[in-house]
């Protein structure tokens, strides 16, 4: 039996259904890595366990999402027929990407980007990222895992420099930052918004996608905050990107030195992480609506980069931060909620569905 | 009768009416013969398009046996003589309107009108010149068959079939283009082919309201549904076998009459790497000689834009010695770094063109004269330096390695160049996204270009990553319906 749909637009409907998880889990990964090399100042290796911990509570936030992703459509219904809250989702993407643009001006200098100045390497990426959005999300998809390949030969090359110069005796036991870790996980974490959106598209094993997405954003993040106190070590201090003074310091080869390539991962993961958020927005637009489509990639970007004028970076991070669990675990539990007292109903009228009371958690 | 829409127009029973239209319609066209000749005591005409058919087949198997006809009481009763009691040649088709008449008679038919039938009988006795089989000249293997197609599209069918003699093997044969009347022929296994692409395809082919169509490239940009892309959704071949191999993939390969190039339908961009001697050489050293294919084509692309971007603006990435050596050779050009890769570089392109247009005996004393001569003088007098000279060279013959993918490259290795001397390995990132996004986004009829690698099939790796030998490969049963992506 042929899979081929003839009576599709094979030039649109950019925004579909993944081929497999793996796809899912790249560009969710691939996107929380960039918040992750841009984690601020460390406060100790209290911070480590707090990581830790943090990823712990996003697994239980992920559980109402994962639920209701057992249905595709969902959240499109649900958006459908609640638009504002749709808009609130929009407004959380492009405040998201707009944290990201900032990120990017204040991280642009510790890369030494060969440019006339950050505002030129931002227009630049600007221009860049205008382009891919107009691929679509699909094209997004598809180019993850090629950038997946780079980014973890750049890990590679980075434990192998900073090996040498581990020193455990830079941990320091009694400072505690503990909290601050669990705090600064979440703050890092908006992907599980785009991944509640993205989970409606996903074909198979979104559980599988999700839990080796968090497991690991979670390695990576705690590698990151061991490899920066134990390479680093006081010269942390006076950094704010902790990430770029590790692969300064932490170089594979002696007669040269090979920071500049990060470079390379620097840009791309940047570029997947507003493509990512401008296509989820484009495909909120695309259902909420359908007139404005065409507009949706640059008006988005276009949005960020307001946002991220005019907004204080701290304004930006406090909204995204306070909107992060409402998004992604409180309306995921409401409407899982709502679809479950239903079934009950049904259920006391003698309709018995019963793969839903299963299927509740 | 209106002569401009003769296409439709039947043809009359009036002999001599008949034969007046047919000058009428060819303007009196030298090529076009007609002859009377009385068969069976009718009143006939012989028609040809000279050059067009062979003369000794229609003197033997045609013009004897019919003047052999004994006396027929009608015009009916002489076709249906003919139709019926005479084996005069293979293909016999009947034509009833002028449309058709043309057609054949501009395909090397003859065609036998008579007095008082409203119809002609057509005889295939085809015997234009045509070019013979020979080593296809784009894709050369080592151990692989050393046919080609050639330009006729029925010797190009017999080769294929030759190779394939399965009735599920199909060919559909028709005509396109509102002035060339050009044959193609949609071919594809009956049974692996997904059949709404086929209906796809078709309905595309369909669409297209061409005069001509004189190679390729005239019906590609019908059958390639992504706008915008850099890289080929559809794939040209030239060699049987490998066609072979596609078709019993579930591809569809159109013949068109004229080009010795069939068209495939649909292409991954992984197929650029794949060539058929990697399936008779041992697994181990066609699994070798596959990524060295896929290095070649990163080193086409990128390695005078990395030499450009390392020592313009990250020297820090070389060890000293080399920095040393670079600084020196630098010191002397002229020119700065991109302009001198551009420089050259267009030098080649230019070379390269004038190589190739020109007679193959003076063809090779443009390149005694570009490589001794002008490389030589060039790099003495100190315009261009050895050390960008090399890298050039480098990238421009890991180029030939892919040669499918020779247009990508050469625009691509250009603009990396000019990204890499303006903002470094921030530039090279950001066409480098930009390049994988227009790669990521090319799909053809809902294939990706970029599958089995993204969206990954794992099983497909065994002939991307490696290659496994055949006793494992024929256990794949696969087809290209399973890269399909649903939206």
């Amino acid at each position: 039996m042929s899979k081929i749909n003839l009576n599709q637009d094979f030039n649109k409907n950019k925004f579909s259904k993944f081929s497999n998880s793996g796809q899912l889990f790249c560009i969710l990964l691939l996107s929380g890595a960039w918040s992750v090399i841009c984690v601020p100042a460390l406060s100790g290796t209290g911070q480590i366990l707090g990581s830790a911990a943090g990823c712990l509570m996003q697994i239980l936030l992920c559980l109402p999402m994962l639920a209701l992703a057992r249905q595709s459509g969902s959240f499109e219904k649900m958006i459908k027929s609640h638009k504002i809250l749709g808009i609130c989702y929009i407004l959380f993407f492009l405040l998201w990407g707009a944290q990201g643009f900032l990120q990017l001006w204040d991280a642009a200098p510790a890369q030494l980007l060969p440019t006339s100045g950050k505002f030129t390497a931002a227009v630049l990426i600007t221009l860049t990222c205008l382009y891919t959005s107009s691929c679509g999300l699909r094209a997004t998809a598809r180019s993850a895992p090629f950038v997946m390949g780079l980014f973890l030969l750049s890990i590679a090359v980075l434990i192998l420099g900073a090996w040498k110069r581990i020193d455990l005796s830079r941990i320091d036991l009694e400072r505690n930052g503990f909290w601050d870790g669990v705090q600064v996980y979440n703050s890092l974490s908006g992907e599980l918004v785009t991944a509640f959106v993205l989970l409606d598209k996903a074909k198979t094993r979104k559980n599988a996608a999700m839990n080796s997405y968090l497991l690991s954003k979670a390695g990576f993040c705690i590698l990151i905050l061991f490899l920066s106190i134990t390479v680093n070590g006081r010269l942390s201090q006076f950094t704010d990107y902790p990430f770029f003074m590790l692969t300064t310091l932490s170089q594979p080869l002696q007669g040269q030195r090979a920071d500049a390539l990060y470079i390379l991962v620097f840009v791309m993961l940047f570029i997947l992480h507003i493509t990512l958020q401008t296509g989820v927005v484009g495909h909120l637009v695309e259902v909420l609506f359908p007139a404005l489509n065409r507009y949706a990639a640059p008006a988005s970007l276009a949005g960020m980069l307001l946002f991220a004028w005019f907004l204080n970076p701290g304004i930006t991070q406090g909204i995204t931060s306070t909107a992060l669990p409402v998004l992604a675990f409180l309306i995921p539990l409401f409407i899982r909620t709502k679809q479950f007292a239903k079934s009950i109903r049904k259920q006391n009228a003698g309709n018995i569905p019963k793969q839903d009371q299963e299927n509740f958690i | 009768m209106n002569y401009q829409n003769y296409q439709k127009q039947e043809i009359p029973p009036a002999l001599q009416e008949s034969i007046a239209f047919v000058r009428q319609i060819a303007g009196n066209s030298s090529d076009l013969l007609i002859n009377p000749i009385t068969v069976g005591g009718i009143s006939c005409a012989v028609c040809g398009c000279e050059g067009m058919f062979s003369t000794t087949i229609l003197t033997s198997l045609i013009i004897e046996p019919l003047t052999q006809i004994p006396r027929q009481p009608s015009c009916e009763a002489l076709f249906s003589h003919i139709q019926d009691n005479l084996l005069l040649s293979m293909d016999r088709p009947v034509a009833r309107n002028y449309g058709d008449f043309f057609r054949l008679l501009h395909s090397g038919f003859v065609i036998l009108l008579a007095e008082g039938q409203n119809k002609a009988l057509a005889f295939g006795v085809q015997g234009y010149e045509k070019r013979s089989i020979s080593e296809p000249s784009g894709e050369e293997n080592i151990l692989g068959a050393q046919e080609g197609f050639v330009e006729t599209i029925r010797t190009n069918l017999s080769l294929l079939r030759r190779r394939m003699k399965t009735p599920l093997l199909r060919f559909e044969l028709s005509q396109m283009g509102s002035l060339s009347r050009t044959d193609i022929c949609l071919c594809y296994l009956s049974d692996r082919v997904p059949p709404q692409l086929l209906r796809q395809i078709r309905k595309e082919l369909e669409s297209s309201e061409l005069e001509t169509i004189l190679s390729t490239g005239y019906l590609q940009a019908f059958l390639e549904k992504c706008r915008g892309s850099i890289f080929d959704s559809v794939s040209l071949t030239q060699r049987p076998d490998v066609l072979c191999s596609k078709l019993l993939e579930g591809r569809i390969a159109l013949f068109i009459d004229g080009t010795p190039f069939v068209i495939v339908i649909p292409k991954l961009f992984i197929e650029n790497f794949q060539t058929l001697d990697d399936y008779n050489y041992k697994p181990f050293y066609a699994a070798f000689s596959r990524w060295i294919k896929y290095l070649a084509f990163l080193l086409a692309i990128l390695l005078p834009a990395f030499y450009i971007a390392v020592s313009m603006h990250h020297p820090e990435l070389l060890n000293s010695t080399l920095l040393l050596i670079l600084t020196d050779a630098e010191s002397g050009a002229p020119l700065s770094l991109p302009v001198e890769s551009i420089f050259v570089l267009l030098m080649y392109e230019i070379i390269r063109e004038a190589g190739l247009r020109l007679p193959k005996a003076v063809g090779g004393a443009v390149s005694i004269v570009s490589g001794l001569i002008i490389g030589d003088a060039a790099v003495s007098s100190g315009l261009i330096s050895t050390p960008m000279l090399t890298m050039v060279a480098i990238s421009v013959i890991a180029g030939f390695v892919t040669p499918d993918l020779n247009a990508q490259i050469t625009i691509l290795r250009i603009l990396f160049i000019i990204a890499g001397g303006l903002w470094g390995l921030f530039g090279i990132g950001l066409l480098g996204m930009m390049t994988l996004y227009n790669l990521a986004a090319t799909e053809n009829f809902g294939f990706p270009a970029t599958v089995p690698l993204a969206p990954f099939v794992a099983r497909s790796m065994r002939d991307v990553a490696t290659r496994v030998n055949f006793r494992k490969m024929q256990s794949g049963n696969f087809t290209v319906e399973e890269y399909y992506e649903q939206n």
